[in-house]
């Protein structure tokens, strides 16, 4: 090659190729990815190559568009190639999720400069890899339209400059300012926030919808602390829960399920579990884990603490509190409690979730007792995420409205929304000027005449401090979409300060850490933190003696579900996201128990066919105000309460549109000194009928399937395979097997993908739904669609009931067990057999495989799957169909959710490695073959043989408790055969032979006795369930028609007696 | 070849007919202006075709969502209605096949009728399979056309590729067949046409057929192979319509029963069809010489047969459920047939196909034409929940309660049923109007072996010494 | 279209029509043509007919169509491109039966009715040469080749048919096909 250089015309010997500077912001402005948002493209510092290019591309997309019909619509030419950006790889940030409630560690996929996945950060020591829906689906609301777009000034978009100038005048002026926000976790922002305060005299107000305040503040009168300490479930072999469900977002949801399952996962050397009882008054999360549930009314749950006390005090010695009535409240269950508590002292754990400082101070009472402070309950690392008192919000409501408070700011706080004092927070802010920096509109916000949008999460630099002496950092991952600021850089500006946030981050963390590094991993966690001199001192009982709640009638329980207060309400993964113990997707429901049901003749016999209008609308009225919910027949819920989920009814629009229930908050009362989330209610027939979009309905089996297989752990340790059948590993029957078949077995020579999954592992939190959701495209469909039971979920988490009781056909008290349930891999795969044109098929690697362009939809693989996980594209849900805008409206509606998910911006999230669907065919999980493939380049490109362990599935990376694990069949060192090899895996339908690749793992559970685990006792007979707790006397009066199908006993959730494995 | 024909048998065309008056009878409906009521029940045909259209559309336009169909059930009415029209259609091919093969001569009257009908309801039959496509528009992916993704190739082992084969065959034979056998009866009305524009029309149908001894030397040759072909056709084209279900893993679908009980069963619902059909045709054409009660008794004979078939198929599924304690399959027939959400179609099912049938036992309701008609009816609709029984209540309750679930049919889903009726009578009612619905040339050909005024002289004789006559239309006198 | 000229027996009734064709081929004269509304039974021995070959090429028409089926699916799921569908081999014969079936009846059938129309020389809208408009309806024919025939003949055959019951008698034209003679 000779150095002469080769020019096309004269500009190009004058062009001066400039790489774009890398400024602290990482996103030139010049990045031409960012021409997208703007329309129009003359704005931009275009050159005349830029646009020649452009118009050559134009006209050959005309010209295509023209000759084929193809809709071009949009182009991102990379002009210059950003650094670090290469088309079709993708790019990880370390970063921070915290949403006010939820924390988590996190990694940001990218492709092509756009955030598409959020998983959580393996390398994070606090959350270790975990994720929470909430987290998973939180891409999302980064491209919600809905978004602000620039700084609004009484509804009309305005600029930075006239917003911060009416802003700063509202502050100078007259009048006691006090800023409102949700739990500030950040030290750096912490600080900046002082500076504002320090400027104009600001207060600052933390609020925390569904506080924890009764325990913050219970905990300084107990221990000196006003924080709440961190809980190491790890460490505790007897967990008690009096209606903290911490399986679902009480406290901290990832670190709470990976400390809970450390000790559920079962080692076959030296089988242990921790045993954890559950009192509770609605079916929560937590509850469907336990062993040992124990169904009280909420006014009952102060008495059944503190009697589990008095036996304690009385065990251990301790002064007894006085009133606490006799009445048994749990058939011995917290006789049996206490007398496990007291043996593991120091090893257990009591955890609280009553809003009663009462109850939290006699809790802490009996953890002081048992010693398990310093042990499972550490206060060297408190947790930062609650720190709302509700005393100050409720002083601070009485300000607003006295007229006393002249601004109001406030930041990722709804009390407009979720607190019970809305309407008065709504009236006294209406006396005051309202300044929001909220990044989306909500309640809240539609009551600031300013509004200073803060960035998306995503958007933004930060830190975080979730544990004290423990630290997440936050870094951008993508350019703001919008003409927004951060919160921070907001409050700089408004201070009047040089500084931007990003300088007052760095200035923070100057001599304390390496920023590249810690930037780059996204955390630092201090191994040692000063001990804090705990002084259990004072937690004791005196000065507490029981006083009955006064409630009467039927009693009213407001908890906490997927949705959390609200938060990601407007997320349409969170709302189509089945809640996991009802399967109720897109609002919420007050559930009952069937027997009430029944007493308020509102009980619908047969709950069996999607879509029909076949729940009834009650009301239900508590401290004066009401609301219309579908009553749905919930077993586990107590006999005279009515438990609703919150969270749900925003009313502010977005993505998922308005379908979606009624806010819980509405019935929450406030007392003087806290918030309260029970109390009576009255529950009335509207006579209206609903229908409620369920993912699984209530069916009755009588016969022995064994689908989810569970054993006791005493009947484990006795027999490896207890509750499994014996395996007969020899040649012999290898042999046998081969031959019976009238085809040999295909071989697969290289990899074979498999998965396992650990039934014990799995508390059906439902982050890999979402991920899931996420990563493979799959469609939203709406609250109508999943009603006619056409939900698109891949991976599915089944929820089956199961009683031991004889007779308990009203299932009162049911055991739950969850089974994630996606494509089994079969080897021998009914589907592909019958597909007419090979558009399902194995590959050489085991995978079943779908070819989306050649399905023609006869769906008649997914009536021969006999697992149903293959879904069908009924409508065009994505807008992906070349039939185009004809096909817009699905049920002719616009502001079907569908609908938000064709948006341009919206579907940014796609991942562009997977194929979006067309309507008319059938679609399944892929085990992430995209994923797969991506390792399989990587190592070629690399010349390295590649590491089949190194392949996460998207539900695996998202699960924080390392239920699934994938990997390759073939290579017997691998996790996977290691877990294959043990005698607790078994096949779903192994009998049908369609050798599946996924394997499970049975449950093994702490209960006395597991109703799963007759797989070897014969036939179903009236012995075997004959185990009667003594649950009323209301059962074996009509055990005689057992066997007939569901039309003789009729009722919906008697149905759900699955004796699944067995006689 | 001769055969016995018993004198004392009764006469198959009754009234002293002629040959000319045979032709005068079966012709005259096709000539002259429609009668008032051939043209209102067209006009309804029309009408329930364009509910069927618009039905369709919607379908192609929007998508399968419109129908009821979810996650667990993804056949329902479609397959339902494809697996009912194609049972029916089978008695037209059964009756001028098999009962050709088994020199049935009472065929003649109805099996040009039955084999109209034959086509016509597959016709309807193949829609279904069509439309039940998520992406109608990829159909022709099913064959197997050289392309350029590799090539690509269907899935030889799919039974929903052999049932395209096998569905497209039989319509090809079907028309031949009825075809080749309508020729010279259209010769026969191009030779009686008056007018310029029928002449035309009937002399481009007739392929210029004037009856020399070859042509039928030929033509007998041809009904006799096609109905030789036509018979194993008719009979392998619903045992593969049953290997779409037996060779699933579904249960309920799984049953190596399947083919012989889908064939009896699709003689059954085609024979109903044809009498109810054949009944009203024979009431408004005043055909009642040739579609006698003779006819109708031997038709109510083959009904109560094949009806007792499908019934002891039933039991012997419900048996095997029980005996073989296959708990998926105990469920599948104890808690979701006869009992269970969907116990009322099987109900439905049972009393219209196996109970009600019965009743034909006896002479006098054989050859009542209320009762058969009625009867025809019931069979139609116990036939149809049949299908819908096997598709829905297997698939809707299977192996994983989680995904268990619920059928129930959309307004687009009974458009396009209704629509097919539509097209059905539509065509039919065209059919009557311009064909013979009797083949002429046959009943001709059977009038000296059957016909009253030589069976009562033969009477006559036989009173002295046995007669053997020679018999029979299409058939190979071969020495 | 060639012709020939024909002398034309009618009869109204088919056992003297069958009896006149046996009496006057007893005499030795050859009939040109019989024309029937139906396939009068036993027409073909009385006219001494040979057999047709109809079913014969409609049978090898069948056996390429089973051969051409079952390596046509032999290339496709073996050597074309072998798919892994369900874990059954590719070579599973017995998966191949129904379609083998199908597309054997349908080349036998579909050929048998080509070959049946070709042979008849039928074709949509051919313009026939009707003798007598009443012979596809209740009348019969026997017809004689005239140009075979001298006066005498024609006589002695007018004789004949009359004798044997003819009820008229004419002469016409008619299509001259050799595929149509009687053999």
């Amino acid at each position: 090659m000779s150095n002469k250089k080769y020019v096309k015309g004269i500009e190009e010997l004058d062009m001066n190729i400039q790489l774009p500077v890398v400024t602290k912001d990482e996103f030139p402005q010049e990045a031409p990815a960012l021409d997208y948002f703007n329309d129009n493209l003359q704005k931009e510092d275009t050159s005349r190559r830029d646009f020649l290019k452009v118009m050559g591309f134009s006209i050959s997309a005309a010209a295509l568009a023209a000759s084929c019909k193809i809709p071009v619509k949009k182009a991102i030419p990379y002009t210059f190639k950003p650094e670090a950006v290469t088309p079709g790889k993708a790019s990880y940030y370390a970063s921070t999720f915290f949403d006010g409630r939820e924390f988590g560690s996190i990694l940001v996929k990218t492709r092509e400069g756009r955030p598409i996945k959020v998983d959580g950060n393996p390398e994070s020591p606090l959350t270790k890899g975990g994720s929470t829906s909430a987290m998973q689906a939180s891409v999302l609301s980064l491209y919600d339209f809905h978004r602000f777009k620039s700084p609004m000034i009484n509804g009309e978009a305005a600029t930075w400059d006239t917003a911060d100038a009416d802003v700063k005048a509202a502050l100078n002026g007259a009048g006691r300012k006090v800023l409102l926000t949700s739990s500030i976790i950040s030290p750096s922002l912490k600080k900046t926030i002082q500076g504002l305060a320090d400027k104009y005299n600001v207060e600052h107000v933390t609020y925390d919808a569904m506080s924890v305040s009764a325990m913050i503040t219970a905990n300084e009168k107990s221990f000196g602390h006003k924080a709440i300490p961190s809980y190491k479930l790890e460490n505790a072999d007897v967990i008690v829960s009096f209606a903290a469900d911490f399986l679902c977002g009480w406290l901290d949801h990832i670190t709470m399920n990976q400390g809970y399952v450390a000790n559920r996962k079962i080692n076959p050397e030296n089988p242990t579990l921790s045993k954890h009882y559950q009192v509770e008054s609605n079916m929560s999360l937590s509850g469907a884990n336990a062993d040992v549930r124990v169904p009280v009314k909420p006014s009952q749950q102060k008495a059944a603490l503190f009697q589990l006390y008095n036996l304690l005090a009385g065990k251990v010695g301790g002064s007894a509190i006085s009133g606490v009535p006799s009445e048994d409240l749990s058939n011995g269950e917290l006789e049996r409690m206490a007398d496990d508590l007291v043996a593991a002292r120091g090893k257990s754990v009591v955890l609280c979730g009553a809003h009663d400082e009462e109850s939290q101070l006699v809790t802490n009472a009996i953890n002081a007792m048992l010693g398990n402070i310093g042990s499972t309950i550490d206060f060297n690392r408190t947790l930062n995420t609650r720190q709302g008192v509700d005393e100050d919000f409720i002083q601070l409501v009485n300000d607003l409205n006295s007229g006393s408070v002249s601004t109001l700011l406030t930041y990722n706080a709804n009390p407009a929304y979720n607190s019970p004092l809305a309407e008065e927070f709504a009236t006294g802010a209406g006396k005051a000027t309202v300044i929001s920096f909220d990044c989306q509109p909500n309640e809240t916000n539609a009551l600031a005449s300013h509004i200073l949008p803060d960035n998306h999460y995503l958007e933004s630099w930060g830190d975080a401090e979730p544990y004290s002496g423990s630290f997440s950092f936050q870094q951008p991952a993508i350019q703001p979409l919008f003409d927004t600021r951060q919160f921070g850089d907001s409050l700089l500006a408004l201070a009047d300060s040089e500084q931007s946030f990003y300088d007052v981050l760095q200035e923070e963390w100057a001599g304390k850490a390496d920023w590249d590094e810690v930037i780059r991993n996204g955390f630092m966690h201090q191994a040692a933190v000063p001990a804090v001199s705990v002084s259990a001192g004072n937690a004791t009982v005196s000065g507490i003696s029981y006083s009955a709640p006064a409630v009467s009638g039927v009693e009213l329980v407001l908890f906490e579900d997927k949705m959390g207060a609200g938060e990601h309400a407007r997320n349409p993964y969170m709302q189509e996201l089945p809640d996991p113990v009802s399967k109720v997707t897109w609002g919420n429901c007050a559930y009952v128990s069937s027997k009430y049901a029944k007493e308020l003749g509102l009980f619908k016999d047969r709950n069996i066919k999607p879509g029909k209008k076949n729940h009834h609308v009650v009301r239900v009225t508590a401290n004066g105000k009401s609301i219309e919910l579908p009553l749905v027949v919930q077993p586990g819920v107590p006999t005279g309460v009515v438990a609703i989920p919150v969270g749900y009814g925003r009313t502010i629009e977005g993505l998922t549109g308005n379908e979606t229930g009624e806010s819980g908050f509405k019935l929450a009362a406030a007392n003087g000194a806290g918030f309260s989330y029970t109390g009576t209610a009255t529950v009335e027939g509207t006579g209206k009928m609903t229908r409620v979009a369920q993912t699984q309905l209530h069916h009755t089996i009588d016969d022995d399937r064994p689908v989810v297989k569970e054993a006791t752990l005493a009947d484990y340790k006795e027999k490896r395979n207890a509750g499994n059948y014996e395996k007969d590993v020899s040649e012999a029957y290898r042999k046998l097997v081969e031959d019976i078949s009238l085809y040999p077995d295909r071989d697969f020579p290289g990899h074979h993908w498999g998965m396992n999954i650990d039934l014990n592992s799995c508390t059906g939190c439902g982050a890999c739904v979402v991920s899931c959701n996420i990563e493979n495209n799959i469609p939203i469909v709406g609250k109508e669609e999943v009603a006619n039971g056409r939900e698109m979920h891949w991976l599915r988490i089944d929820r089956y009931y199961a009683t031991d009781i004889d007779g308990d056909k009203e299932l009162e008290n049911p055991s739950v067990v969850f089974m994630p349930m996606m494509c089994q891999m079969c080897d021998n795969a009914p589907c592909e057999n019958v597909c007419p044109v090979n558009a399902t098929n194995h590959s050489s690697e085991g995978l079943n495989q779908m070819a989306y362009n050649r399905c023609i939809g006869t769906r008649y693989c997914a009536n021969n799957c006999p697992y149903k996980v293959r879904r069908f594209n009924w409508f065009d849900y994505w807008g992906a169909d070349s039939w185009g805008p004809k096909n817009d409206h699905m049920h002719g509606k616009k502001e079907h959710v569908s609908e938000a998910m064709r948006n341009d911006l919206t579907r940014m999230i796609l991942n562009p490695d997977v194929t979006v669907r067309s309507r008319g065919v059938i679609e399944k999980c892929s085990f992430c073959v995209q994923r797969i493939q991506e390792q399989k380049l990587d190592a070629k490109i690399n010349g390295v043989a590649m590491d089949p362990s190194a392949i996460k599935t998207a539900c695996q990376s998202a699960c924080p408790t390392n239920a699934i694990v994938f990997g390759d069949m073939n290579n017997p060192d691998s996790e996977l055969s290691k877990l294959n090899a043990e005698k607790r895996m078994y096949h779903v339908l192994e009998e049908t032979h369609v050798l599946p690749s996924v394997s499970y793992m049975t449950k093994i559970t702490n209960s006395a006795i597991a109703p799963f685990d007759k797989l070897d006792e014969g036939h179903f007979s009236e012995e075997h369930i004959s185990h009667d707790k003594g649950h009323g006397g209301d059962h074996g009066d009509d055990h005689g028609d057992s066997h007939g199908a569901d039309a003789a006993h009729g009722a919906d959730h008697s149905s759900t007696e699955e004796h699944d494995n067995g006689h | 070849m001769a055969q016995f024909e018993s004198p004392v048998r009764e006469p198959l065309i009754t009234g002293h007919k002629t040959y000319k008056q045979i032709t005068d009878d079966i012709a005259t409906p096709t000539e002259g202006r429609p009668p008032l009521i051939w043209m209102v029940c067209f006009a309804v045909s029309l009408a329930l075709l364009t509910v069927g259209v618009i039905s369709i559309g919607w379908t192609i336009y929007k998508g399968i969502g419109s129908w009821g169909l979810n996650k667990t059930i993804g056949w329902a009415w479609d397959i339902t209605n494809f697996v009912w029209w194609v049972g029916i259609g089978h008695a037209g091919t059964l009756i001028s096949a098999i009962l050709l093969l088994f020199r049935q001569k009472w065929r003649t009257a109805v099996n040009r009728a039955a084999e109209a009908m034959t086509i016509f309801a597959v016709m309807c039959a193949g829609l279904f399979p069509l439309i039940h496509m998520g992406r109608i528009w990829d159909a022709m992916f099913i064959f197997p056309y050289p392309n350029t993704r590799g090539p690509l190739w269907p899935n030889f082992n799919s039974p929903l590729l052999w049932d395209v084969f096998a569905i497209s065959t039989y319509l090809t034979v079907s028309v031949l067949f009825w075809y080749s056998g309508l020729i010279p009866d259209v010769a026969t009305l191009r030779d009686r046409a008056k007018g310029k524009f029928r002449k035309a029309a009937y002399n481009l149908l007739s392929f210029g057929w004037t009856g020399t001894a070859k042509q039928w030397q030929r033509f007998e040759y041809l009904s006799l192979v096609l109905a030789g072909l036509a018979t194993p056709l008719v009979l392998s084209v619903h045992t593969i319509v049953s290997f779409d279900f037996a060779t699933s893993v579904i249960k309920g679908w799984h049953t190596t029963i399947f083919p012989p009980y889908f064939v009896a069963g699709a003689i059954f619902s085609g024979f109903a069809m044809v009498l109810t059909l054949m009944l009203v045709t024979r009431h408004v054409f005043k055909l009642k010489d040739y579609i006698t009660l003779g006819h109708i008794e031997s038709m109510n004979k083959v009904i109560l047969l094949t009806g007792s078939i499908v019934g002891v198929a039933y039991l012997t599924e419900l048996f095997m459920a029980i005996y073989s304690g296959e708990r998926y399959e105990t469920w599948a027939f104890l808690g979701n047939r006869i009992s269970g959400p969907y116990a009322w179609a099987y109900w439905i099912m049972m009393s219209c196909n196996v109970i009600s049938p019965q009743i034909f036992w006896f002479k006098g309701a054989r050859r009542n034409v209320m009762i058969t008609f009625i009867m025809s009816l019931f069979i139609n609709v116990g036939m149809w929940f049949e299908r819908f029984v096997i598709i829905v209540t297997s698939l809707f309750q299977d192996y994983i309660p989680s995904s268990w679930s619920y059928y129930w049919p959309t307004p687009v889903e009974w458009g396009i049923y209704i629509g097919t009726f539509g097209l059905f009578f539509t065509l039919f009612f065209l059919f009557a109007r311009t064909l013979p619905v009797i083949a002429m040339a046959e009943v001709k050909s059977i009038l000296r072996t059957s016909g009253d005024q030589y069976r009562e002289k033969t009477l006559d004789k036989v009173k002295e010494e046995p007669v053997y006559t020679e018999v029979g239309v299409g058939e190979l006198s071969k020495k | 279209m060639d012709t020939k000229k024909v002398l034309v027996g009618m009869f109204d009734d088919d056992a003297v029509f069958l009896k006149a064709i046996k009496a006057i081929r007893s005499e030795g004269i050859r009939i040109d043509d019989a024309f029937m509304p139906f396939p009068v039974h036993g027409f073909e021995e009385a006219l001494g007919m040979k057999e047709s070959k109809l079913h014969v090429g409609g049978f090898w028409m069948g056996l390429f169509g089973c051969l051409f089926a079952l390596s046509f699916i032999f290339y496709v799921t073996n050597i074309s491109w072998p798919i892994n569908w369900g874990g059954k081999p590719s070579n599973s014969i017995l998966a191949w039966i129904p379609i083998t079936f199908e597309v054997t009846v349908l080349s036998a059938a579909v050929s048998m009715f080509f070959a049946f129309i070709i042979r008849n020389t039928l074709f949509p809208g051919k313009k026939p040469i009707v003798i007598d408009e009443r012979l596809t309806d209740h009348m019969f024919a026997i017809t004689f080749d005239m140009a075979k025939m001298d006066d005498s003949d024609v006589n002695e055959v007018k004789g004949l048919l009359e004798k044997n019951g003819a009820i008229e008698l004419k002469e016409a034209e008619t299509e001259a096909s050799k595929l149509l003679a009687l053999r």
